[in-house]
């Protein structure tokens, strides 16, 4: 077991809201987080429903509420990082930045549509360079380098904390602030539908026969890692320690996954094997769980691989039925989320489930949290051209 | 904090230059025109990556296929795909609909893994953007890959596309934030890297480096300048004397002949 890399402190915003009581009482709670899309005029698509933070409960510290605005990734994204040192109780120094963010695009359509834009646009706009978030973010918080934005989609929230644990196990880091921001946005969304990968329900029913796709979640979290060394020299509390990661590709198709799942197996085994963790050891499986047809099925043949026998025994949950997926910031929100899961011996359920599909054979946690006191838990990630990611957390 | 001090071969590379309508009234537009990949259109971003990639691996499953399962691959790129991003924004601006072509090609993994799929790579995966000293962060993102027990080679392919509109705006109002340079054109440049072994070039840890301004040579590069810089002491007959310099928080030296 791997006791190197420790979680000190997190800031995250799902649509419940801001940090972990907001994330208890949505996700955990298995309540789903999906309205009618008001951001835009969603009548041009054929999806109309995302989970979109609306100002709900006590905001987002320092962020001020605007009808009608929604925030920009950058006000989130410092919103997160200043709640996460503030709970890890310290500055940060000189940590590397590294966000899982493909650019803010809420304002990309008024760049082109509205007159003299060019000249006047929003300054927003420059926040679509991904590269420039993890700028934004050190500057203000006075952080070091390198400040590097991971764009490979569904998996950059998980590589940039499999990046940030590297740097801390290779000692070239202290200490490492890290995470993914997405916020939905009608620019993305309309890719999404155009490619029907969005749910047409206002519902995500992941690994159900009646499963049609996926839907959009605002996500922004923030994770800081820190060497054990220097947590405990300053005695910090480490709520969990981020033990092993893993990376692959399937080799197998642009955009479908591998149907038995090869990718994410081996990325799920590359996990264990440096988190020096034998699979018996995993109590909770935080899924991919996107609710397409091929990715469930997909996962769970991933799953046999890696559990072999035992599969059936391992509960298994997909959040984004109920936060939606958060693209670039899902690994990060869901390693929020795994670590919940660690230190409040609660499973998050998957909801939404009304008939089960035969190709879809494990303990899935259905419709209410399950109370279960684990020591170790996987998180997965997948994306597009069969790229695979998954982290292995560890209770404190 | 732990030292870096290691070296790395590098197998091989392969560079592409200004190409197409963006090449106009640039020096070393290539000579022939670009390959198309089936399923990617409108922009040149997945065809440039794919054209130098499978130039620098050699034909898939040929007696000259570089690449193999435990090869991981590293994508750098500043602004990503911008010719597909605001062509699928401006029919959105326009009141059109979205071509789902565009969708998936959005996705800067889907042609990476177009090639794990035709060489059979199935290593890990990462794709990034840098706004300053973007060459060393590719390098090191590759270094670190190759730390991985199930990886023995990195491909590391850096890309940009020549600045749109939108690119030429946000560039000159975060000139002041110290931005690396873009490209004056397309260009994609990729090195296969090594963990053990021998190659014509290798990739050397270092420590002091300040920035500099590249070669004028290699200036219309942009922040890929070190990478192509990289790629020249591959070549058959390169300098032996001559040595590549990429400064940033990890810095790097490239020079001709083999680690060891």
């Amino acid at each position: 077991m791997a006791h190197d890399v420790a979680i000190t402190g997190y800031g995250v915003l799902t649509a419940f809201g801001f940090g972990r009581q907001a994330l208890l009482d949505g996700v955990f709670a298995g309540r789903p987080g999906f309205t009618p899309v008001t951001r835009f005029d969603p009548t041009p698509y054929r999806a109309r429903y995302a989970a979109t933070f609306e100002g709900d409960g006590p905001g987002i510290p320092g962020v001020p509420v605007r009808p009608g605005v929604t925030p920009g990734q950058a006000e989130v994204l410092l919103a997160c990082a200043t709640e996460a040192l503030r709970m890890a109780g310290t500055d940060g120094g000189d940590a590397p930045v590294l966000l899982g963010t493909n650019g803010d695009h809420s304002t990309a359509p008024d760049f082109w549509s509205v007159p003299g834009s060019r000249v006047a646009a929003d300054p927003r706009t420059l926040d679509s360079v991904p590269a420039r978030l993890p700028e934004l973010i050190a500057r203000e918080l006075g952080l070091g380098e390198p400040r590097t934005a991971f764009v490979n989609a569904c998996v950059a929230g998980t590589n940039a904390l499999a990046r940030g644990a590297t740097l801390i196990r290779r000692g070239l880091a202290d200490t490492v602030v890290c995470g993914g921001a997405y916020l939905v946005c009608e620019d993305v969304f309309a890719k999404f539908d155009s490619g029907r990968a969005l749910s047409t329900e206002d519902a995500v029913r992941p690994f159900d026969a009646r499963r049609q796709g996926l839907l959009h979640g605002d996500g922004v979290a923030v994770l800081v890692l820190e060497s054990a060394r220097r947590a405990r020299s300053r005695g910090a509390e480490v709520l969990g320690w981020l033990a092993g990661w893993g990376m692959a590709s399937d080799a197998h198709h642009v955009i479908q996954p591998h149907p038995k799942g090869d990718g994410l197996a081996k990325a799920a085994q590359a996990a264990l094997r440096t988190a020096n963790v034998e699979p018996g050891r995993i109590g909770y499986v935080n899924a991919h769980g996107t609710g397409t047809p091929l990715n469930d099925v997909a996962e769970t043949a991933a799953l046999h691989q890696v559990f072999g026998a035992d599969a059936p025994r391992v509960p298994v949950s997909s959040t984004k039925s109920s936060t939606g997926h958060m693209l670039e910031a899902t690994g990060a929100v869901e390693a929020v989320i795994t670590l919940l899961a660690l230190r409040e011996g609660l499973l998050p359920p998957t909801i939404n489930g009304r008939e089960p599909d035969p190709a879809c054979d494990l303990d899935y946690v259905r419709d209410v949290g399950r109370r279960v006191p684990i020591t170790h838990a996987l998180s997965l990630n997948a994306a597009f051209g069969g790229v695979d990611a998954a982290l292995v957390l560890e209770r404190a | 904090m732990s030292t870096r001090a290691r070296a790395r071969a590098i197998r091989s590379a392969a560079c592409t230059t200004p190409w197409g309508g963006a090449a106009t009234g640039l020096p070393g537009a290539a000579p022939v025109p670009l390959a198309s990949v089936v399923g990617f259109v409108t922009s040149r971003f997945s065809p440039l990556v794919h054209a130098v990639a499978t130039a620098c691996l050699g034909t898939p499953y040929s007696a000259g296929d570089l690449s193999g399962p435990r090869t991981g691959m590293v994508l750098a790129t500043m602004f990503g795909d911008t010719v597909t991003l605001d062509t699928a924004t401006r029919r959105l601006a326009g009141g059109q609909v979205h071509s789902p072509m565009l969708f998936f090609q959005s996705v800067t993994t889907s042609i990476l893994g177009h090639l794990g799929r035709t060489y059979g790579i199935s290593g890990p995966v990462e794709c990034l953007s840098a706004a300053r000293d973007g060459a060393a962060e590719a390098l090191f993102a590759a270094d670190l890959m190759l730390d991985q027990d199930d990886v023995d080679q990195v491909l590391l392919i850096g890309v940009e596309l020549a600045a749109n509109e939108r690119a030429t705006w946000i560039h000159r109002r975060l000139a002041a934030e110290g931005l690396d340079a873009l490209p004056d054109g397309d260009c994609a440049v990729a090195l296969l890297l090594a963990r053990d072994g021998n190659g014509p070039a290798t990739l050397r840890t270092a420590a002091g480096i300040h920035a500099a301004a590249p070669e004028p040579r290699y200036a219309r590069f942009g922040w890929l300048a070190p990478l192509v810089a990289a790629g020249e002491t591959v070549r058959p007959g390169a300098d032996p004397a001559a040595s590549i310099q990429v400064p940033g928080p990890y810095p790097y030296i490239v020079e001709p002949g083999s680690p060891s």
